[in-house]
Formats: C-alpha cells, sequence, structure tokens
C-alpha cells in the first residue's frame, strides 16, 4: 500500500469537532486521486468510540491513542504522544484543522522534521501531474495562494474550518481500528488545559453566537432592551440590535448587527422591532432560522423571516418570557436521564435543559 | 519580569485592492499597520508590567518596518529591536522565528513572550509555535485573556464557536494572543516625539552569528495569487429514494429548506404560543414531554 494521508483529528465534549471531520472527507478525496488509504489519529481519553463516526466519513485505519494525561489538550502531551505515530505513518499528506490547539503544536513537529506546513487551507489535491498542491486564503481572505511542491514532498496542511462542510455520513464503512497506549507522564507537561466552557452567552462575540434576540428602534429605549436581555436569557441567547439602537446608546456599541457592525451568522435570529433595513439584513443573511416581530405588516423584514408576527412586542414579550418560564420549571421538574459527561466541563442548568444539538450528537456518540 | 512582544507590519486589508486579472496586489494604494493581533499582545503586556518590569518590542523587517517599534515605544515600550537579513526582500515564518528566537538569547532570555495570533499579512499563524520550538519553551495559542499566578500563567484559550478552554502554563512560554477587544492605549504627544527621535537598534546576520545556510528551508513555490473565489461547500445530496421530480426539487434548492415565511398576526398569548411551538419544531426548545 502506497503511503496513506493522515489526519489527525480533534474532539470536544468527548465528540468530534465538525473540523475534524471536514479534514477526514478532504483526505478521502485526496486519496481517492493518489489510490491509498485514509489513515485517523485520534488522540484522547476513552475516545475509542468515536472511530465508527470517522469510518463513516471515510477513514479506513484509525489509531486511537489512549492515555488518562491525553483526556484534556496539552500540546507538551500532544506532541509526546502523535509524535512517534505519525512518524511511523510515513504519511505523504497529514491533515489537521487549522485550531488553537493544532497551531500550538503541528507547526513544531513541521520544524522539527522539516516537512513543510501549509496553514489556513482552504483545499489540497493532487495535481494531474502528481504535484501536491493547496490552495490557501491570506490576507484577511483578499487573496487566494495557490501553493505547489516537488512531486512526492511530504506536506503538512491545516484545513481552515468552515470552508469544506461536512457531507453524509455513511454508517457501516468498515475501518481497522488500533488502539496504542503510550507511556506519557502528565507531570513533564509544561502546558495544560483545565476544563472547557461553553460560551457565556452575555459575553460570546455575535459572531460566534449560536443564538440572538435583536431589538431595533421599536424596543423603544433602555426598558425595552432589558426586555429583550431576559428573553435572551431565556432562550440562553446573546443579544444584539441594528445601528440605530446602539447610536442611541442603548446596547454596547461593539455589539450592532449589519454592514458597518457585525456580520452574523446564528443558528436562531429572533428580531423584535426590526424592519430589515438593508444595511442590517445584509448582517444576518448567514441566518438559519430568523423570527420576526413588528407592528408594521410592511416591514421587510417580515417577509425574508421563517416566522413573521405582526404584533407588538411589548405585549408580545412578556407573555412569551413568562411562557419560557413556565416551560423550563416545568421540565426542572422532570429532570431528564443524562449519561454522565467525561469531560470535566462546567455546565449551567439552563445549558444542560437547553441541550445544544451539537452536545446531544456528541453524547450519542458515547458508550 | 522582562516581557518581549514580537511586531509586525501588515499591509491595512481595507486598503487592499487586488488586481482581478493578475491577483496582485496594488502597492501604491496600500497604507501599512501594526498588526492588531500583534497591538492586543503588546497592550497586554503593557497592562502586565509591574514594578521593575521590561517590555521589549521585536519585529522582523526592513528600515520601512521602523514605525511599529516606534509605535511600540511611543505607547511605553521600554526598549526596540529590528532584525533584518538584507540579502532578502521577504522572510518565510521558519526565517522569521529563527531570527527572534537567535535575538532573544542573545540579548537575554525574556520571562514571556508574547505574539499576535495570526497576521493580517499571509497570516499562516506558525510563528508562535515555530519560536517555540526554536527556544525549546512550551506555547499556548489563542490566548483571549491571561493572569500570571506565581511561575505560571493562567490562560482562557479561544475555541470554535464561542467556546473557551481553561489552563495553565508554566514560565517561561511563548504567548500567541486573539484578545479581540483589546486595543493598544493611544500615546501622548510627547512620547510620539520622543519615539520619532529614538534611534532604533538593528542587527543582521553577522551581528546574531547566524550563517546564511541556517536560513535555507525546504521551498515551496507560490504558483498563483488570486482574487478570492469560495469553494463550493459540500453540503447535501439528494435523496435517492424521492421521485425525480422531487430530487430536482431538492437540487434546486440546494438542500436548504424552504423558507416557511409564515407571517401570523393574533393576541399577544396566542403568538407566543406560536413562535413556542415553532422553537420547539425547529429543535431551539426542548418538546414538552
Amino acid at each position: 500500500m502506497a503511503a496513506p494521508v493522515v489526519v489527525v483529528a480533534e474532539t470536544i465534549y468527548g465528540g468530534l469537532t465538525p473540523a475534524s471531520l471536514e479534514c477526514v472527507e478532504e483526505a478521502r478525496d485526496v486519496a481517492e486521486s493518489l489510490a491509498t488509504a485514509v489513515h485517523v489519529i485520534l488522540p484522547g481519553h476513552q475516545t475509542a468510540a468515536l472511530a465508527d463516526e470517522l469510518a463513516a466519513h471515510g477513514a479506513d485505519r484509525v489509531t486511537v491513542i489512549e492515555h488518562q494525561a491525553l483526556a484534556q489538550f496539552s500540546a507538551d502531551g500532544w506532541l509526546a504522544a502523535v509524535a512517534p505515530v505519525l512518524k511511523e505513518t510515513r504519511a505523504v499528506f497529514t491533515l489537521a484543522p487549522d485550531s488553537g490547539y493544532g497551531r500550538s503544536w503541528l507547526p513544531r513537529l513541521s520544524a522539527r522534521w522539516r516537512i513543510p506546513l501549509a496553514s489556513a487551507c482552504i483545499r489540497v489535491k493532487v495535481t494531474d501531474e502528481g504535484y501536491p498542491e493547496v490552495f490557501r486564503v491570506s490576507h484577511d481572505g483578499k487573496l487566494h495562494e495557490r501553493q505547489i511542491w516537488a512531486r512526492g514532498t511530504a506536506v503538512m496542511v491545516m484545513l481552515w474550518p468552515g470552508v469544506r462542510g461536512v457531507g453524509p455520513a455513511l454508517p457501516g464503512r468498515p475501518a481497522s481500528v488500533t488502539v496504542v497506549e503510550p507511556e506519557l507522564d502528565p507531570a513533564t507537561f509544561r502546558d495544560r488545559t483545565l476544563r472547557t466552557v461553553p460560551p457565556d452567552p452575555h459575553d460570546v462575540d455575535l459572531t460566534e453566537a449560536e443564538r440572538i434576540v435583536s431589538g431595533g428602534l421599536g424596543v423603544g429605549g433602555p426598558e425595552g432592551m432589558a426586555l429583550l436581555q431576559q428573553l435572551a436569557d431565556e432562550l440562553e441567547a446573546a443579544l444584539g440590535g441594528t445601528r440605530v439602537v446602539a447610536d442611541r446608546g442603548w446596547l454596547a456599541a461593539d455589539r450592532f448587527i449589519g454592514t458597518t457592525g457585525k456580520i452574523v451568522a446564528p443558528k436562531l435570529y429572533l428580531a423584535l422591532g426590526v424592519s430589515g433595513a438593508g444595511q442590517h439584513v445584509a448582517g444576518i443573511t448567514g441566518s438559519e432560522t430568523v423570527i420576526a416581530v413588528n407592528t408594521d405588516r410592511t416591514a421587510p423584514l417580515l417577509k425574508l423571516a421563517d416566522l413573521g408576527v405582526v404584533g407588538d412586542l411589548h405585549a408580545v414579550v412578556p407573555v412569551l418570557i413568562r411562557k419560557l418560564r413556565t416551560l423550563r420549571q416545568a421540565a426542572q421538574a422532570a429532570p431528564a436521564v443524562r449519561p454522565a459527561l467525561l469531560d470535566p466541563v462546567i455546565r449551567t442548568p439552563v445549558a444542560a435543559a437547553a441541550g445544544r444539538p451539537r452536545d446531544a450528537s456528541a453524547r450519542e456518540a458515547l458508550p | 519580569m522582562r516581557l518581549a512582544v514580537c511586531l509586525s507590519l501588515v499591509p491595512d486589508p481595507a486598503t487592499i485592492d487586488v488586481d482581478p486579472l493578475t491577483g496582485e496586489i496594488d502597492a501604491d494604494r496600500t497604507l501599512y499597520i501594526m498588526d492588531p493581533a500583534d497591538a492586543a499582545a503588546l497592550e497586554l503586556a503593557l497592562r502586565l508590567r509591574g514594578e521593575g518590569d521590561t517590555v521589549i518590542a521585536l519585529t522582523v523587517g526592513p528600515a520601512a518596518a521602523e514605525p511599529v517599534l516606534r509605535e511600540a515605544l511611543a505607547a511605553g515600550a521600554d526598549g526596540a529591536l529590528r532584525l533584518w537579513d538584507e540579502s532578502r526582500s521577504a522572510t518565510k515564518p521558519a526565517v522569521t522565528s529563527l531570527l527572534l528566537a537567535t535575538a532573544l538569547r542573545n540579548e537575554g532570555l525574556p520571562d514571556l513572550v508574547f505574539c499576535g495570533w495570526r497576521s493580517l499579512a499571509r497570516g499562516s499563524g506558525k510563528i508562535p509555535a515555530l519560536l517555540g520550538e526554536y527556544l525549546d519553551w512550551p506555547v499556548v495559542t489563542d490566548i483571549a485573556r491571561l493572569e500570571i499566578q506565581a511561575a505560571r500563567v493562567h490562560f482562557h484559550r479561544r475555541l470554535a464557536r464561542g467556546d473557551r478552554s481553561e489552563g495553565e502554563v508554566t514560565m517561561p512560554a511563548v504567548l500567541a494572543i486573539a484578545a479581540d477587544g483589546v486595543r493598544l492605549r493611544y500615546a501622548s504627544l510627547p512620547q510620539l516625539m520622543q519615539a520619532c527621535r529614538t534611534a532604533i537598534p538593528m542587527r543582521d546576520l553577522p551581528d546574531l552569528g547566524l550563517s546564511p545556510l541556517d536560513l535555507s528551508f525546504p521551498a515551496s513555490t507560490v504558483h498563483a495569487v488570486t482574487p478570492p473565489r469560495p469553494r463550493p461547500r459540500t453540503i447535501f445530496i439528494p435523496d435517492s429514494s424521492l421521485s425525480p421530480h422531487e430530487r430536482i426539487g431538492q437540487i434546486l434548492s440546494a438542500g436548504a429548506a424552504p423558507k416557511s415565511n409564515t407571517v401570523l398576526e393574533g393576541s399577544p398569548d396566542e403568538v407566543a404560543d406560536a413562535i413556542i411551538a415553532f422553537l420547539q419544531a425547529r429543535g431551539f426548545l426542548e418538546q414538552p414531554a
């Protein structure tokens, strides 16, 4: 068998990161053009059950590096654990997500082994003549570079998350799984992660928020924004708004959405008293689900929303908050049965009750 | 405590104008600024500086890169040092970090080295880790917040989609800062005037005791530079169990569920119920048992 295409996968909250699955699928495409195999290295603690998911996205071989000291990320730990396994694979391509974790250890191996490393890549391929080739972004996304190496050069690639997207899983694809248990001494790790914390909706950057409650001129004043803040807390959402609201001082200046403010792409965007001027709508086009409440039935945002409500937010929101509270109390009275978490993750009770979909899938993958 | 900050002068993305045919940047229109991530690193270093501590600013670049050091001096850095190899027109991350590591060794190793997490120029994001490798120090990337506790640095690290992780690292260490909200402090006019008059020391290869051979790294070729062309995302494969007509519909909509665009009117009680039912149907709220 020819030298494989290797992926080093990452986990969060006991599940694979979407960026890791993107790498596996990109590796699948490269491996097919080279007629070779995809070999995934998965360092962690009690992660062997994730091998099936890796196989379903294109892995042919999975090497699980199992050690208690790898339960939380440590750059020194990853270097000590992954380097020997990675070296033995004699990879022709090594792919890893371009994440903060990856950037703290993979470049060190590239310097040690004198293997070129391209980061911020959006595409990896082999040219028809057999040269390794990558496309990467530079200058804050203003330029794309095509980089190429001599035929047969082993190359390390860090793939920019979210560009490729994750395709459908093919359950039942077979992969050979090996578990290695290296000798590691966590006392020699100079850096360690103590815990992983989900975002706090109050201070998460709006561009990273999964849910946003946003207010427009219709909120009428600081009291209206305080009402929206209550609603945002009930929905575990971040609070944003339009430029007019920020200009009047009802909202922090770094939390307005639109062409001159933040460009957001949440899963849920709840707009209250926002008419939907072009400058604002341009900042929310990436939103998956939009709900709009406005007194004006001709407001443009009502036509763009998945659910539009013609009504006064000052009447609707208090009722909505009250109903959400009743629902939450009912849910808390009958606690849902949840499997124990492996990661020592801090979780607010509200977060657990709302059950973020990503966490739910991560838990399902566990034994 | 001795703190070192690595700075770079980068083209301001707002002034970058790309020729759509050649993919070249129009150099006449480009303005240069201190990299915002580096500026945040400098600001955090200045905030950490206590009585008797020093902050030294370093940059790798030609004489044209000096303004970035003067800006650092004006903001309050205690010293500045420029590193360059006159035989080059540009440096790769490996060369930049080797020059920085050698200079730091020669000038006396600091306790902490601050860098930006990724520059706005070619933006490899590799320099912190490479610097750590050449100094044999631990590296922490994407730091959003930090605090010094005895001989350790306690940090909050930025992960994807707003997640954070907390951790600690022993000193000395290389810290890559990704603190978005942090801006460099304004310099006073006297400080600015003073910084403009200061001569900035420079070290080239002989000063650093390096040979050009030390800086030869495996070559890659940048073959083409183009204006950005978005890559199609892998999102959707039509369900093969459906009829051809339905599959065509799915392909045309790219798998996205069509916007339902329901517009409701009613009493606050009714619409609140409708909103909650909608949130439950889309999985944003748990279904009632």
